[in-house]
This record gives structure tokens, C-alpha cells and sequence, in this order.
């Protein structure tokens, strides 16, 4: 039997530690993977995922609606994001990491093949590192996270057309930025 | 509809997000009739493509996330168990009393504990530690000189017992000489 991830968060905060945990393992992937394409480091992305969880941890009881309990996790992990860039001030751009080799699938690519996405993967990483900060976040929860444009919204305590917007702007920078380099 | 307005709804339609039929429609119909609409559009989905190939498949955050998870097991434990808040207050309690005592010393409100010591003592007490030291290094150097003259006696017995052995090899080479000599002689 499982549970939602609503009953998890309500034992939790009734003192059940490993319900908490059990909500860790099954959101530590996606949040690392948002953390991860945001700050472009795996290191500082594995120490921000586990800053996110201490301190969401250590606030449950700050968390009203149960319901919301994944924007809120994003937000926190935002936040974590934004505060490290701050520290690290923004004239240091973070060296890119090599690409991760695409996964064996079934029909597996030619070696061509491989090397020409990950050229254009290391592409698109440098243009997302360049694009505005609020246009990369948007991107990023859509593209990668799969969120909702109204779940987005809430994430960033923004309207719903701003954050269309922000997308819409954001995709065309990032074209933009692309076609200077392809 | 101006171009504006589409925009919006180029990324519900994009994103397959909450699409009235009736608008998606409009939307493609404004696209037949706005080629630059229509352009942008195309490279919005060739956009999307190429974000799509950035694909981190099942990275997981590793060993570092399963100390968070043990991290968070530590902060569980401390902030729920009564043990740990008992000791949380026992600390606080010392922490605050030592913190008062430091306050009052600098204000002069309890007196400063020092050590009173006469120049006598004072001067007994380093010539203790002197003469400890001394008596310490001459029992060092004591067992070395008994080690070197135990090994010097053995190194002198086998140089002796050598010594007796070229003693008799000379003797016999003396006789041989002899025997020779005498054989020549005759």
C-alpha cells in the first residue's frame, strides 16, 4: 500500500520521522534534477538537494496546505539556489561539466550521433547559463520538472500570464542565443 | 486576434496545456494567416526538441543525498527524542551560567580566582621538574652505556676467539715450514 504524498506529509508532522524520509526518496531525484540544470555543478547540486531537504525538514510545520507540498519543496529549492549564486557572486560563471552520455536505449545512436547531441546539449547548457535568471527558472519547471504553468505560478508567487511570458520570452532568447552557435 | 494575444496561446498550445478545441483551432487559423506567427512557432518546437535531448536519465544525487538522508535521520532524532532535549537544556543551563560568570568577573562583581605562589615555591617547583629531567636523562644515558659495553664485550669475546684461531693456523704453517726446510736439506 502506498501512500499520497499528502498522508506521508500529515504523519510526518504527527511525529513519524520515516514518513518524511520516505517523501525524501521520492523526491530527491527530480528536485537534484532541477538544482542540478540550474546551478550546473554536481557537487554543489548534491549539497543544495540535501540543504533543500534539512531545511523543508526542519520548517514542516511552517507548511499549511499539505496539497502544495511539491511547489513548496521547489521553492525551497529555489530559494537554496538563488542564495548560493548570491554568494558566489555572479562575475564567476561555473565552469561546465562534461555531458552525460545519452541513455542506451533500444535503438542505440550512432557514435556521430552521440557526439552531435552532446555538442548541442553542451550548447544549450551554456545558453541557459546565459539567459536571465526568472526566464531559465521557468524554463527549467516546465521543460524539465513537467510542472504546471498555474503549479509554476505558484512556485514563483507570480501571476499566470507572467509566467507564460517568461516562458515564451525565455524560449526565444534561448533560440536566439543557440543560433549564434550552431 | 493580433499576434500578441497568440503568444499565450502559442504556449498552452505548445505545451499541450488546458486547450479549448475551439481556441487550438483559432490558433492554427491565425497561423495560416500570419507567417511570421507561423515561423516563430516552427522554432519554438525546434526549441523544445533541442531541450529535450538534455537528458540527465536516471542521475541520481548519490551517496552525498544519502548522507542528507542520514543527516535528516540525526535531526529527527534530536529534535523528537526527550533524551536529547534534556541534554539540549543542560547545555543551555551551563552555557548561561558560564556566560553570567564571565559578565560578573569583567564587571568586577566576583572576584578573580588566581593562583597565589611564593618565589620560593615557585623556584622549588621548577627545580623539581629540573632535577626530574636530569635524574630522567642520566637513567637514559645509564641503560645506553651498560647496552654499548655489553656489546663491546661480546664483540671483544668473538675478536679473542678469532684471534686464537690465527694463532693456531699460524703455528701450523710455522711446522709445515719447518718440515719443508728440513726436507730440502737432506
Amino acid at each position: 500500500m502506498s501512500f499520497s504524498d499528502e498522508n506521508l506529509l500529515q504523519l510526518a508532522l504527527a511525529g513519524d520521522g520515516s514518513c518524511f524520509g520516505e517523501l525524501v526518496t521520492r523526491w530527491e531525484r527530480r528536485i537534484y534534477g532541477f538544482i542540478y540544470r540550474y546551478v550546473g555543478d554536481r557537487e554543489e547540486a548534491r549539497d543544495l538537494t540535501q540543504e533543500t531537504f534539512v531545511k523543508a525538514y526542519k520548517n514542516l510545520g511552517r507548511l499549511t496546505d499539505p496539497r502544495r507540498f511539491s511547489s513548496w519543496l521547489y521553492k525551497i529549492a529555489l530559494n537554496e539556489c538563488r542564495m548560493r549564486f548570491r554568494r558566489r557572486r555572479w562575475d564567476t560563471v561555473p565552469l561546465l561539466e562534461s555531458v552525460e552520455a545519452p541513455l542506451a536505449k533500444a535503438d542505440q545512436p550512432s557514435p556521430e550521433q552521440t557526439l552531435a547531441t552532446k555538442e548541442t546539449v553542451l550548447l544549450l547548457r551554456e545558453a541557459l547559463l546565459k539567459l536571465p535568471e526568472e526566464q531559465k527558472t521557468v524554463i527549467l519547471m516546465k521543460e524539465y520538472q513537467g510542472l504546471k504553468f498555474r503549479e509554476i505560478a505558484e512556485v514563483l508567487d507570480l501571476p499566470l500570464s507572467t509566467v507564460k511570458s517568461r516562458m515564451y520570452l525565455g524560449l526565444k532568447t534561448l533560440r536566439r542565443l543557440m543560433e549564434k552557435k550552431l | 486576434m493580433s499576434c500578441k494575444t497568440m503568444h499565450e496561446r502559442m504556449m498552452d498550445v505548445l505545451y499541450g496545456e488546458e486547450v479549448n478545441p475551439d481556441r487550438c483551432l483559432e490558433f492554427f487559423r491565425h497561423l495560416e494567416s500570419c507567417p511570421d506567427c507561423k515561423a516563430e512557432y516552427v522554432e519554438l518546437v525546434e526549441t523544445r526538441s533541442l531541450l529535450s535531448q538534455w537528458d540527465l536519465g536516471q542521475a541520481v544525487p548519490g551517496q552525498r543525498a544519502d548522507t542528507g538522508a542520514k543527516v535528516l535521520g540525526f535531526l529527527r532524532g534530536i529534535d523528537r527524542s526527550p533524551a536529547w532535549r534534556v541534554v539540549y537544556k543542560a547545555a543551555a543551563c551551563i552555557l548561561m551560567l558560564l556566560g553570567m560568570t564571565v559578565i560578573a568577573r569583567d564587571l568586577g562583581w566576583a572576584e578573580r580566582a588566581t593562583l597565589q605562589v611564593t618565589r620560593q615555591e615557585l623556584e622549588t617547583t621548577i627545580n623539581d621538574v629540573v632535577v626530574a629531567r636530569q635524574e630522567e636523562e642520566r637513567r637514559l644515558i645509564g641503560q645506553y652505556v651498560i647496552q654499548v659495553r655489553d656489546d663491546l664485550e661480546r664483540d671483544m669475546g668473538q675478536i679473542h676467539q678469532y684471534l686464537q684461531v690465527l694463532d693456531l693456523q699460524q703455528r701450523d704453517a710455522q711446522e709445515d715450514y719447518r718440515a719443508v726446510r728440513a726436507l730440502i736439506t737432506r
